[in-house]
């Protein structure tokens, strides 16, 4: 049930990665990766290969044209504009493609089914491709595109993308009727169109990465304000993408065979199936040879378990995401940055990350993956374990130790009260961490149990004094700004920063990426400075596949889905 | 007959309205709602409000009340927030599912639960009737994840006889007596766990329905009268015995339909249970309300059921 509650996590995340997907960056059509920053690539995902081919299994080896795919639960929602979790996303990822793609190390390419200009910032013009056809072989044109930015700005839209955080003029009076299109999203030619901005954003650009629909089959019968037409279809998707639809069975699997008119040619596996595995017996599965793809929580006994059956590659990298601690800032002990500096060094973040994670986790400093291109380690402190330091920062806040072992100041006591979750692995060995050091630090330390929904309700009304909860990262870092700027919808700390403010702006409204990339830097360095969260680690991800599979490629910023179609069954 | 079914049903109704207001109640009350749970992350402020509003939680309590009953009351159980499809079709896609396999796996209990229950009953003390005991009473304190993880691993895994998950092969498109087949053999494990947990409370309940007839006398009366053993037991005795169990099964009903929600997570089980867990923790209320209307309109009509199965058995008894 907790991985779930991970997985849950991960899911709103990822899912969310098109309406956070900001990072702008790239000018020029492919982005050029800046020649100063190292290539991040290949330290970013670690394979492990097979060690023993012949052990594969006899029902994996008989399965000549097709791969299974474990996953979890599917919502059936098989819409880019509509579907909201993780395998409803795998599956769609590979039915439908969008105008921009990301590449290896979180930066946007021309590898979507158009290339881009970009005009003073603001107006971005899609030229879609020679020969890119939908999977009923008609072309892709203009008005596909227009109409799948179209729904977003229906007013009874109801999912979690958001079209109006971009600044595409004419969006608002598009949903309020006032408009019968957008202003901002013009049909050039039956090629071309053409997203006009208010202002510079750099965020934009992600937003791009939204899968095209055809408007001839999901348009049909759809009027504004009625998106029932296109929902009405969510189970029986059709797209561009390298498969097409076959098969649904609720609960169990779906399945797909290869499009013959995919436009890139061919893709090399002729069927792939998702399978809904469940989490007590994902391994099994992988083991037994009945699924060929999973993701499986990386520790030091489920790799050994893989390595030993010999037959698996595994490709372990870094979550996007990580694990912190969120306090509010209004209450007066939190407000001092000195007790929050303290509060981190009391914390053997080391020690509790190996603990619960073993080699797979990394401490992390600032709110970013270390393989983004945007990361940074220049003039960070690590905070290291201390906790003389930590006493003596809470001397020089004013909280002195008394006599009863707890510190006070003005009389109060200082006690703070944790909102945790139950049964969790990273709680239940951090928590006891915690409680001792801050014991020693003289801190009345209480716990209370709760889960994650009433969690989040808590955090939501700015209920809860400290907590731990994790943050999703996407490709681009000025999605974190909800985050941490002030006043920020997802500022359930109070926290505020103006000289952070201001960076999170500039930071969108620069576009080239070694600019913003310094931008970043800099925010970084007062962010681990100021501590707005403690920020614990960074944790691992590990994708297994059976070692018949030819050229499997997954990495942080891509999904495997994006180049599962140049990989092949070997004989 | 038909008056005491017509006054039964109607007493229904004030009974499943106070249900669904408690019911409504609740999860209205309990912390978080669906886009919090799932949306939230990421979205701007006006975009949750939007959100919030395009999905009614905005409104007063009793008003979604009052839209929601009325609604379910001609028949529209609303639009599941997760799966966007009506919560009737959601519903229907999974329930038969865990019907099939709690179906099998009751037949199952009660194939082995009663005649074992009354052999322990004529053999008190026995071997066979401890041997029974210690087996009904580790099936009722096994938990059923444990048990069904270690089927798995024996007959799944070591010797790969039965799959591992699920409800048919994936990829292979059998119709007809290959797919019968083939569903059958994705069951055979779950239903072993459903079963096997269950089969121990039936058969102490037989047992002791079976020693309470035994020590009747008119039972001593027919021994006396020179009857066998078996026309003893299993001509008088037995039926006599059956008659609380009988009832009981009346009272299954909901769990026919219910779902099993452990074996079915284990085994990844397409059932209604699994989805339900799902649903709360993401907060799907209309799913959860459809469903646990559902489970309430069931047991009022079990219990209807024992009550009338009751009367048929048992002719002391007379329906009033």
């Amino acid at each position: 049930m907790k991985k779930l509650k991970w997985k849950g996590i991960a899911a709103i995340a990822l899912a969310s990665m098109l309406a956070l997907s900001g990072c702008g960056g790239g000018t020029q059509a492919p982005a050029e990766g800046g020649g100063e920053r190292a290539d991040l690539t290949s330290q970013s995902v670690d394979i492990v290969k097979a060690t023993d081919t012949s052990r594969n299994p006899q029902v994996a080896l008989d399965r000549k044209d097709t791969i299974v795919i474990g996953t979890d639960d599917f919502n059936g929602v098989f819409i880019p504009q509509f579907g909201q979790t993780v395998p409803d996303r795998q599956v769609y990822e590979l039915l439908f493609e969008p105008l921009v793609g990301v590449d290896e190390e979180g930066k946007p390419i021309d590898d979507g089914i158009a290339t881009w200009t970009v005009e003073d910032d603001v107006k971005y013009t899609f030229t879609i491709k020679d020969g890119v056809v939908f999977s009923d072989g008609t072309p892709v044109t203009a008005e596909d595109v227009e109409f799948s930015y179209l729904v977003l700005a229906d007013p009874t839209y109801d999912a979690s993308s958001d079209i109006g955080k971009y600044g595409i003029l004419g969006v608002d009076a598009y949903k309020n009727g006032q408009a019968d299109s957008i202003e901002g999203i013009k049909v050039i030619d039956e090629k071309t169109i053409e997203f006009t901005l208010e202002q510079p954003n750099a965020e934009v650009i992600y937003f791009f990465t939204l899968g095209i629909i055809p408007k001839a089959y999901y348009g049909e019968g759809y009027t504004f304000g009625d998106l029932s037409s296109i929902r009405d279809l969510q189970a029986k998707p059709m797209g561009s993408g390298p498969y097409k639809f076959v098969e649904y069975k609720e609960g169990q699997t779906v399945t797909l065979v290869a499009n013959e008119n995919y436009w890139q040619g061919t893709p090399g596996i002729p069927n792939v199936i998702f399978k809904v595995t469940s989490n007590a017996t994902e391994m099994q599965e992988i083991i037994s040879g009945q699924i060929d793809i999973q993701d499986i929580t990386v520790s030091v006994e489920n790799v050994e378990q893989l390595k030993a059956a010999g037959f698996v590659d595994l490709h372990i990298f870094p979550t996007n995401g990580y694990g912190y601690l969120g306090m509010n800032h209004e209450l007066p002990k939190f407000s001092d940055v000195r007790v929050r500096q303290a509060l981190k060094y009391a914390i053997n973040r080391k020690d509790a990350t190996e603990a619960i994670y073993g080699p797979y986790g990394n401490v992390l400093n600032i709110p970013q993956s270390r393989v983004s291109w945007a990361f940074t380690d220049e003039g960070i402190n690590s905070y290291d374990y201390d906790m003389e330091k930590a006493a003596s920062l809470l001397d020089e806040a004013g909280w002195e130790m008394g006599d009863d072992g707890f510190r006070y100041k003005d009389g109060e006591k200082f006690e703070i009260f944790f909102t945790g979750m139950s049964d969790h692995p990273v709680l239940d060995i951090l928590l006891p961490m915690m409680i001792e050091s801050y014991k020693e630090l003289g801190i009345d330390f209480k716990v209370e149990y709760v889960d994650f929904p009433t969690l989040i309700d808590k955090t939501n009304n700015y209920a809860a004094e400290m907590w731990f909860l994790a943050w999703s990262l996407t490709p681009d870092p000025g999605s974190a700004s909800n985050i941490y700027r002030t006043g920020g919808p997802q500022n359930k700390y109070n926290y505020s920063n103006p000289a952070a403010d201001q960076l999170w702006i500039d930071g969108v409204a620069e576009t080239d990426f070694n600019k913003r990339a310094e931008i970043y830097g800099d925010l970084y360095r007062i962010l681990n400075e100021d501590i707005p969260v403690i920020i614990i680690y960074q944790r691992s991800d590990m994708w297994a596949a059976n070692s018949r599979l030819e050229n499997f490629n997954v990495s942080p910023y891509r999904t495997f889905t994006k180049d599962l179609w140049k990989v092949t069954i070997a004989d | 007959m038909r008056q005491y079914l017509t006054r039964r049903l109607i007493q229904m109704i004030p009974i499943l309205i106070g249900i669904s207001v408690i019911i409504f109640g609740l999860f209205a009350l309990a912390p978080g709602d669906f886009i919090d749970a799932n949306m939230s992350m990421g979205a701007s402020q006006e975009r949750i409000d939007e959100l919030k509003a395009l999905y009614g939680f905005d409104k007063p309590l009793p008003v979604r009340y009052i839209n929601w009953a009325s609604n379910t009351i001609r028949g529209n159980l609303g639009l599941s927030l997760q799966f966007m499809k009506p919560v009737t079709e959601v519903i229907d896609d999974y329930v038969w599912n865990s019907f099939i396999l709690a179906s099998i796996a009751y037949m199952l209990s009660i194939l082995i639960a009663v005649p074992v229950g009354v052999l322990s009953a004529t053999k008190q003390y026995s071997k066979f009737d401890m041997g029974a005991t210690v087996f009904a009473l580790m099936g009722i304190a096994m938990p059923s994840f444990f048990l069904g993880l270690l089927l798995i691993k024996f007959f799944a895994i070591d010797l790969p006889i039965f799959p591992v998950s699920g409800m048919s092969t994936a990829g292979a498109n059998n119709t007809g007596l290959a797919h019968i087949l083939d569903v059958g053999k994705h069951l055979i494990l779950p239903s072993l766990v459903l079963g096997l947990t269950g089969v121990g409370s039936l058969m102490r309940y037989t047992r002791t329905a079976m020693l309470e007839v035994i020590r009747q006398d008119y039972i001593r009366t027919a021994r006396a009268k020179g009857l066998g053993q078996r026309t003893v037991i299993y001509r008088h005795a037995l039926r006599n015995a059956l008659i609380p169990v009988v009832t009981i099964l009346g009272m299954m009903l909901p769990s026919l339909f219910g779902g099993a929600i452990i074996t079915e997570q284990i085994f990844a089980y397409p059932g209604i249970g699994r989805i339900a867990l799902m649903s709360l923790s993401k907060r799907d209320y209309p799913l959860l309300m459809g469903f646990n209307m559902m489970l309430a309109a069931l047991t009022l009509l079990g219990n209807l059921l024992s009550d009338i199965l009751y009367a048929a058995v048992d002719p002391r008894v007379r329906l009033k």
